[in-house]
């Protein structure tokens, strides 16, 4: 028997992420349409079929104690920026929660991929002495949960999904389901992903996922375009810090993680089901947990990473599940500026779901026109679409799949017009 | 996780004998700020704190891996490979300065991983 749905309070967020090195941040370039896509001059990557990425600014990652950044890999790093913003913004509602209450779920794709890089070529042109006796610690997919527990003192669980594409998104769910079974009163949750190296590139390469638009990289990532081909690989991380609703004073929330659905293609380990059938599952149950119908969502922020076969497939199981209310519900596909952050996607495109909504604007998805003709929703192709503003709160839908056939759908809700970034 | 104990490649060793630390000549000055500079790196600590004397856990606060992470180290910056014997009895930072003196290795300035 289905337990009532019981929301979960927003208290906090951080990001890192090739548009800005935090949330703020991130979304003022969302509004500005910028691209965080650029060309890789790196000589790694002279002879490589995809020279384009999403990068965070180093700057922004030299802010990290200098023993840190040798003792954790990229992704555990951009994991550990993130949490302490959301810790940050969420310290007014911390205040005497007890560290063994406090969890943590870091959800990541793959995880230290550039320390398995670098040290296999330690090891091959160094010999075994040569190997670093931090690599395994730097590159198992839990070291980012591990990294953040560690640097804030958080006592209460340090968990990692891994569902490729999906695990940010996962992350949420889990942190609900911990909240809801009274196991943390706290929990700092989200995903990181550091695949911008020659490793990442050429395994993505090699199986023609990604774009190979080198010489135009602002336009390349480009979901639900009729000439898309392939998505653009990104790096960053997003953390959101979590608690039970009835536990933060009533004008605290950020936002609701209001209900999160799953299912599982059960189909092919890279290929989507290609009508979408399981993606319409995740998305009708977290619709029904969340207790609202179709016509109540106020937009869709669409998983749509520019891929041929995953585009599609989101946009007939969209259409299935929403019916005829489709037809008016903005749909943001945020890759477009962003790239495609694998694990980290998720968290990422979440908090900015939050801030769209805070703020009634469902974004630009760059780079969607001209629209695949196959797709019908009502993509915001041309420009930003205002949300209507006679609702007390606004409900997205928001998507997060993954290799493996991993589904996740959130319905999250925020109150209409609040400043996008900060608790006011 | 066992390492292998490894072979030195140093073949030409010479004794400082007790007024090893003592003597002050330019290549040893060279090696210990080496030395100061890969402690400093692996720990954290502040240069400062890491004289002769420093005991290598309890003021330095290198853990386990961090002692690996030295035989490694004095590999790529200075051409030696440390037996894993040797490298476990090190107790204090002289006790490494007085081994890389004894088996007498010019830094290569080799890159640093």
């Amino acid at each position: 028997m289905q337990k009532p749905p019981e929301r979960t309070a927003v208290i906090g967020w951080g990001s890192i992420n090739p548009l800005g090195k935090d949330a703020e941040s991130t979304w003022n370039a969302v509004l500005a349409e910028r691209s965080g896509i650029q060309s890789l001059n790196d000589a790694w990557a002279a002879d490589l079929t995809t020279q384009i990425a999403g990068r965070v600014h180093e700057q922004a990652l030299s802010t990290l104690e200098p023993l840190l950044q040798r003792r954790s890999d990229r992704c555990a790093q951009l994991a550990v920026l993130a949490a302490r913003q959301a810790w940050s913004m969420a310290a007014p509602f911390r205040v005497g929660i007890d560290p063994n209450r406090i969890a943590v779920v870091i959800g990541t794709g793959i995880g230290g991929l550039a320390t398995m890089h670098a040290q296999h070529e330690q090891l091959t042109a160094g010999g075994p002495t040569r190997v670093n006796p931090l690599t395994v610690p730097m590159l198992i997919p839990d070291a980012p949960a591990g990294q953040v527990a560690i640097d804030l003192g958080l006592n209460g669980g340090a968990h990692t999904p891994v569902s490729a594409c999906a695990s940010g998104a996962e992350a949420l769910m889990l942190a609900q389901m911990l909240l809801n079974d009274d196991r943390a009163d706290l929990v700092l949750a989200g995903g990181a992903e550091a695949p911008v190296n020659r490793l990442g590139l050429v395994g993505f390469s090699a199986m023609r996922a990604l774009s190979c638009r080198n010489d135009a990289p602002k336009q390349a990532s480009r979901p639900y375009g009729q000439d898309r081909d392939g998505f653009v690989l990104s790096e960053g991380a997003g953390v959101l810090a979590l608690m039970r609703n009835p536990d933060v004073p009533a004008d605290a929330p950020l936002g609701w993680l209001l209900a999160c659905g799953s299912s599982s293609d059960a189909h092919h380990i890279v290929a989507p089901e290609p009508e979408g059938r399981q993606a319409s599952r995740a998305i009708e149950d977290a619709l029904r947990r969340a207790d609202v119908q179709p016509c109540d969502i106020t937009a869709v922020q669409a998983h749509a990473t520019g891929t041929s076969l995953g585009d599609l497939a989101e946009a007939r199981a969209l259409r299935r599940s929403l019916g005829s209310a489709a037809d008016q519900i903005p749909v943001c596909a945020p890759k477009g500026q962003l790239g495609h952050l694998l694990g980290g996607a998720g968290a990422v495109e979440a908090i900015i779901a939050f801030q769209s909504m805070r703020v009634g604007i469902t974004p630009r998805s760059l780079n969607a026109e001209p629209l695949d003709s196959e797709v019908e929703l009502a993509v915001s192709q041309s420009g930003p679409v205002t949300m209507a503003t006679s609702n007390r709160e606004r409900l997205l839908l928001k998507n997060a799949f993954g290799f493996g056939g991993h589904n996740i759908s959130l319905v999250l809700a925020a109150p209409a017009g609040r400043n996008p970034a900060q608790h006011d | 996780m066992t390492l292998k104990t490894v072979g030195t490649d140093i073949l030409n060793h010479r004794n400082f004998g007790a007024a090893g630390l003592s003597e002050s000549l330019p290549e040893k000055q060279e090696l210990q700020g080496r030395l100061t500079e890969i402690l400093h790196r692996i720990s954290g600590a502040d240069p400062a704190s890491i004289t002769p004397e420093a005991r290598l856990m309890e003021d330095i606060g290198i853990d386990s891996l961090g002692f690996y992470e030295i035989l490694i180290e004095a590999d790529t910056s200075f051409g030696i490979r440390i037996k894993e014997e040797d490298l476990l009895q090190f107790r204090t930072v002289g006790d490494i300065q007085r081994h890389l003196e004894s088996l007498d290795i010019q830094p290569t300035h080799a890159e640093t991983p």
